[in-house]
């Protein structure tokens, strides 16, 4: 049900009461898939408008976060093509689509954290993100949409345009991937074995 | 949510998903975009301000006695709907995790002006008199958010997290009563925590400080 475009005062009014609350989401997440801070604000400001003006899709009551995160995701993509139809500066790192669902076992790594709660909790948030940005875009998109918003995966997979298991199995995936890549900083830290 | 994992696997898989979590309540400056937003999209004071010039009218005083009406069921709808509990271990968490991860901010104000972008629902900080620049960030009681603000109180980091009054509720071991306000006294692994309402504000005050000096800086806290 789309009903009848809002007027001009009423979108207004309805922007800042539905979608500026999750202003922070948008720009946490454009952060943590951007590699530069003036990159992820244009991201966040071109969702942000291009919901403005489209705001009447969205139904009242309706949780705004996947409506949301998907013309974010519609914004990256397109400038992730756009740069590379340009050849311009935009970064593209791990914009790779899709080594994410590789099937190769992940290997177990249970050993070398031994108590991977309190391990965990020694890493910066700065090195966390390090490690985030490290992953292929498509796990990133996956861990950050799941593990760090806490969007339920039914609506992650609407997001991302992918099954129910995909999701899950990219969690599981990307956690991995995430442990190995902090693994040596964790080793320099003589936190693991 | 399985919070007690039955394998080192899921143990590890639930680590690392409970880490990523608290990137949520990373700060982040939000400046840049809010300019270039409220640049775009007229602002909501624009609106505000040609609805108060309604509110003058006798219409507006009518629609305003409903509304009054209208928010006292609100209200009573919202209290009814209970606090959170939030317990010693989950504040003494809080504090810890506010400690390590806390945005420096510039001044009082600066901090002020971001809680308020990061949480518009959620009171202002109260006004205090700091020697030392505070830090912020966004932390999470169950899924209800509060605003945190970590402060040097003799020479020791304190956290003070606010939410609106009722939206808390604790199981204190003791209580001390100042000025007419009860402050109900808690610690968690030698972490002293003291809550108090006032001013339509749910204050906590954490730190490894004994709870009477809690209770003394509490009392210096303005709204």
């Amino acid at each position: 049900m789309k009903g009848r475009p809002l007027d001009s005062d009423a979108a207004t009014d309805r922007f800042y009461r539905t979608i500026w609350p999750h202003a922070a989401l948008l720009l946490r997440t454009a952060l943590l898939l951007c590699h530069h801070q003036t990159e992820a604000e244009d991201v966040s400001q071109e969702t942000l408008l291009k919901a403005f003006k489209s705001i009447d899709q969205l139904h009242e009551g309706d949780d705004a976060r996947p409506w949301l995160l998907t013309i974010l995701r519609h914004v990256r993509i397109d400038r992730i093509r756009s740069a590379a139809a340009k050849h311009t500066a935009v970064s593209l790192d791990g914009a790779d689509m899709d080594p994410a669902d590789d099937e190769s076992p992940v290997v177990s790594d249970v050993e070398a954290w031994s108590d991977p709660n309190a391990m965990l909790q020694q890493f910066s948030n700065t090195q966390m993100i390090d490690g985030l940005k490290a992953l292929p875009e498509e796990i990133r998109w996956t861990l950050l949409l799941v593990d760090v918003e806490g969007i339920d995966q039914q609506d992650a997979a609407a997001v991302l345009g992918v099954p129910v298991g995909t999701v899950k199995s990219r969690s599981s995936r990307g956690r991995a991937m995430l442990r190995k890549a902090l693994l040596p900083l964790a080793q320099e830290l003589r936190m693991v074995r | 949510m399985n919070t007690n994992p039955i394998n080192p696997e899921e143990a590890l898989d639930e680590a690392t998903r409970v880490r990523l979590s608290q990137l949520r309540s990373m700060p982040i400056d939000m400046s840049k975009l809010k300019d270039a937003i409220r640049t775009q999209i007229p602002q909501r004071e624009v609106l505000e301000s040609r609805r108060q010039r309604w509110w003058l009218g006798p219409r507006g005083a009518i629609a305003a006695s409903i509304g009054l009406v209208g928010l006292l069921i609100v209200l009573v709808i919202a209290s009814s709907a209970g606090p959170v509990y939030a317990s010693a271990d989950q504040l003494a968490s809080l504090h810890q995790a506010t400690v390590r991860s806390a945005m420096p901010m510039g001044s009082m104000s600066t901090a002020c002006d971001w809680l308020a972008s990061q949480l518009p629902d959620t009171p202002e900080m109260p006004n205090i008199l700091l020697d030392k620049v505070p830090a912020c960030c966004v932390g999470h009681i169950g899924r209800k958010p509060l605003g945190c603000m970590v402060m040097d109180v003799d020479n020791t980091s304190v956290t003070l997290a606010i939410a609106r009054a009722g939206e808390f509720k604790t199981n204190p071991d003791g209580s001390i009563e100042r000025d007419g306000v009860h402050y109900g006294i808690q610690s968690s692994g030698g972490v002293q925590i003291v809550t108090f309402a006032r001013d339509g504000r749910w204050h906590a005050l954490i730190g490894v400080l004994p709870a009477e000096r809690l209770v003394e800086f509490a009392r210096t806290l303005k709204v």
